[in-house]
């Protein structure tokens, strides 16, 4: 026992004083329950999945704006508006040692096309819909053919959800190992196996990840030898944690705590303006918000610049309209679809049906950073119009309940298109639309198709703005800010969010992160 | 004895079958699980698809019985949050706080008795003072403020201790100072007046008269009649930091079974849950039990009975 306890005591403080070289501990606030990147599109998920795994068409991600490079295909052409032929690499190894081929990028899409279990289903709506099937043409040869002609196919191909994974694994898992059952898809999930540059050698569901550089990997290799994903879900304990040495990077830091960090000199904060909105929306189809005055004049009174100021120090962007630069060509700041005057939205209260009761404004306690507070603040900014707001606090999503008044939400980016974050909530089979809360007009379903589907640029950014002038006169939801998610490091890591990725993720990939221990 | 045993087990499963009916039916009444264990905003379908999956679309009598069924074959259910069975998960769980559990028992037994005897025998001078001092102090600190502090002065100050994690013996330290602190209290305010009792009666005046050493009055007569209300006080004590570990655990980052409860109980993750509960009732009654034995063995007056 006491030759355990030295032992340990000399482990720790060898850790704790100059961790071995390429070796490092990331202290995140959640972490998935499972690794599966085609049922995942959580927050949790988006962290890790990079690392372990890889699409088939790449990107710079080190810019906002996409650019594509070869992943697991060489090359990629449209062979028709429906149609797209994918060359792949023929030096791909898994990371059980398998090479890859044609067969495993087949089941992988069709695991999500053929909606396997419901979660397979909930990507499918939001990525793959338009995906009618997925064929091998020879060993490293793939013909993907849609319904519709598709203009996105590049960055559908790019998305963490497309990410490739082994048929022979997975299906040798339980049962019959020429069958994929619901239970291989299951134990996939806690024994993960990708293509990237580190393999996961230890994963306990919501705790811990931990990579291992993978030596067989086709591309550039690993910076780390091993990296430590490790949940620590209480703020203070991941500070103490930072600052006492045993781990290098924190995640989830609240703006309130970031002098604290920089205050110590061994520690430091990066961050970003990540590609997500917080945002207030409205149930349309309750009574008491159906007349579309009301919800104009809730929005005109959010000051979003004074929540800006006072809850992220002026860190967060705050949008005129729902746009990221992320969308390249589409991305489309010159609309004005949500602005603060205080004066109109008074004018606009006068006019509407508001019947004088409070208003229910339903929040989780601490989903979402600020969240409580921006609720808090935005009870007074409605207060200024004579709208009494009463704060509902309840970890419950509510969002699909009938009698939901109004409530927060956030809208990250799934994929670098309004397809992939405007899309995937608001439009004719987005979450907000399905739930029932807004039943927009048949024209609105007509732009949309055409934004949606429409192979001409220029067409897109007309119907885009068409569908945001709708949005500015329906009033379904009103856009808060971009949060600014910060992560305290120590001196010694240089890492930090590049702008090109979806929100949250933890890329630890050649270069994107140097230890100099 | 077979008897007391049987009766008392039959006891411990009557009790256990209470406390898993009422967690059954509790846990349903907080909402249904998928409101809370799904991304917000997921859709309808997916959400609805999802709670039929686990079943919990089915009426609730009908689930209970399949909770009561599975239960006897051994079969505690799937995780909502990690599916995969539950008993893996406690598995993977239980020995962090068992371990815990088993440093913060010693701790406090080793350094609390010996100074609750210290303060019974030095009651009159500054020494029993200020063992008595420290005693009350360890017992009205909330636990959660005891932690914060030790982690501010071991991490975050002097940089002598892991702050959070259970990766070594020394991750556990400070949580099981915490975990003992107000267990440790207790033993020495107990022992100490159960002594002071002891000490005042006539078996101990004619131990003295015929001449024995004073370390074999208090050694041998004394300390082992007032060992039953100390015994008492860890069994219950035991109980307590069962309650203590879930808050100890959380600000700690353990990986224990505290920590895992309330995960569950935040995510609505049922199975989790009511297997928890089950596990921590399972240990408390059988700590009773064996609390009941040791009055037998320590107090030969103490008859068991079989009426």
């Amino acid at each position: 026992m006491k030759s355990k306890f030295l032992l340990s005591l000399a482990a720790t403080l060898l850790a704790s004083t100059s961790a071995m070289a390429a070796n490092l501990v990331v202290a995140t606030q959640n972490l998935p329950a499972y690794v599966d990147p085609g049922k995942d599109h959580s927050n949790s998920g988006s962290q890790v999945q990079v690392n372990a795994f890889d699409p088939l068409i790449q990107k710079d991600y080190s810019q906002p704006t996409p650019t594509f490079k070869p992943g697991l295909a060489t090359k990629w052409e449209q062979t028709s508006p429906t149609e797209m032929v994918v060359t792949l690499r023929d030096d791909v190894k898994f990371h059980d040692g398998t090479t890859m081929t044609a067969d495993d990028v087949v089941f992988t899409f069709h695991r999500i096309i053929d909606e396997v279990t419901p979660e397979f289903g909930s990507i499918k709506k939001q990525f793959f819909s338009n995906f009618e099937k997925v064929e091998a043409i020879d060993a490293k040869t793939v013909r993907f053919t849609t319904f519709k002609p598709e203009p996105l196919f590049e960055t559908l191909l790019n998305a963490q959800q497309g990410y490739i994974i082994p048929k022979a694994y997975v299906m040798g898992l339980t049962g019959d190992p020429q069958v994929a059952e619901l239970s291989d898809f299951e134990a996939f999930g806690l024994k993960p196996v990708g293509t990237g540059p580190y393999r996961i050698t230890a994963f306990q569901p919501g705790e811990t990840v931990v990579y291992e550089k993978f030596a067989e990997h086709y591309g550039e290799a690993a910076p780390l030898e091993r990296v430590e994903l490790r949940r620590i879900a209480e703020m203070a304990t991941r500070l103490t944690a930072l600052a006492n040495g045993e781990v290098d990077i924190i995640t989830n830091v609240p703006p309130d705590q970031l002098a604290t960090i920089e205050s110590n000199p061994a520690l430091k904060v990066e961050g970003n303006v990540t590609p997500l909105f917080h945002l207030v929306f409205f149930n349309t189809e309750n009574p008491r918000l159906a007349d579309k005055k009301l919800r104009q004049a809730l929005s005109h009174a959010i000051d979003r610049d004074l929540l800006n100021e006072a809850l992220w120090l002026g860190k967060a962007v705050v949008p005129s309209t729902h746009t990221y630069p992320q969308y390249g060509a589409l991305y489309m700041p010159e609309l004005k679809t949500f602005e603060y005057d205080l004066e109109k939205a008074k004018a606009l209260i006068a006019e509407s049906n508001y019947d004088g009761k409070p208003i229910r404004f339903d929040t989780d306690a601490v989903y979402y950073t600020n969240g409580l507070l921006a609720a808090q603040a935005i009870k007074e900014m409605w207060g200024a119009i004579g709208v009494e707001l009463n704060l509902n606090v309840d970890p419950k999503w509510t969002g699909n309940d009938a009698d939901m008044e109004t409530r927060n939400w956030s809208n990250p980016m799934y994929f670098a298109d309004p397809a992939g974050s405007y899309g995937t909530m608001w439009s004719p089979t987005g979450a907000r639309i399905t739930a029932g809360s807004w039943k927009p007009s048949e024209e609105y379903s007509a732009m949309w198709e055409r934004f949606r589907y429409s192979t001409d640029v220029e067409e897109r950014k007309a119907a885009y703005a068409e569908i945001m002038a709708y949005v500015k006169e329906e009033a379904p939801f009103v856009l808060l800010y971009q949060p600014y998610e910060s992560y305290g490091l120590s001196k010694n890591v240089e890492w930090k969010p590049l702008p090109g990725h979806i929100p949250y993720v933890l890329d630890f990939r050649a270069g994107a992160i140097t230890v100099n221990k | 004895m077979l008897d007391f045993l049987a009766r008392r087990i039959f006891g411990a499963a009557a009790t256990l079958l209470v406390v898993v009916t009422a967690v059954f039916f509790a846990t349903r009444l907080s909402g249904n699980a998928m409101d809370y264990l799904l991304p917000p905003g997921i859709d309808p379908e997916t959400q609805a698809a999802m709670v039929a999956r686990f079943g919990l679309d089915q009426p609730l009598l009908v689930q209970f019985g399949n909770f009561i069924a599975g239960l006897f074959q051994g079969d505690m259910g799937l995780s909502l949050y990690e599916r995969r069975p539950v008993t893996a998960i406690y598995a993977e769980r239980l020995p962090n706080t068992l371990e815990l559990f088993f440093y913060a028992l010693v701790l406090s037994v080793v350094v609390g008795l010996p100074l609750g005897v210290a303060a019974a025998l030095q009651r009159k001078n500054a020494i029993g003072a200020a063992i008595m001092g420290v005693a009350f102090l360890g017992y009205a600190t909330p636990n959660f403020v005891l932690a914060i502090v030790m982690i501010l002065v071991f991490s975050f100050k002097l940089h002598w201790l892991p702050s959070s994690g259970s990766a070594t013996p020394l991750h556990l330290l400070m949580p099981a100072i915490v975990l003992a602190a107000p267990m440790l209290a207790e033993i020495i305010r107990f022992s100490r007046n159960a002594l002071l009792d002891v000490m005042s009666q006539d078996y101990l005046r004619t131990a003295r008269a015929k001449g024995l050493p004073e370390h074999l009055v208090i050694g041998k007569h004394a300390l082992r009649n007032a060992a039953i209300p100390v015994v008492t006080v860890i069994g219950l004590q035991v109980a307590g930091m069962v309650a203590r570990c879930v808050l100890v655990e959380a600000v700690f980052a353990t990986k224990g079974i505290g920590d895992l409860v309330v995960f569950a109980a935040i995510g609505r993750d049922y199975p989790v849950l009511q297997f928890g509960v089950i596990l921590i009732a399972t240990l408390v009654v059988t700590v009773s039990l064996v609390v009941d034995l040791l009055y037998v063995l320590i107090d030969p007056r103490v008859k068991v009975t079989a009426s």
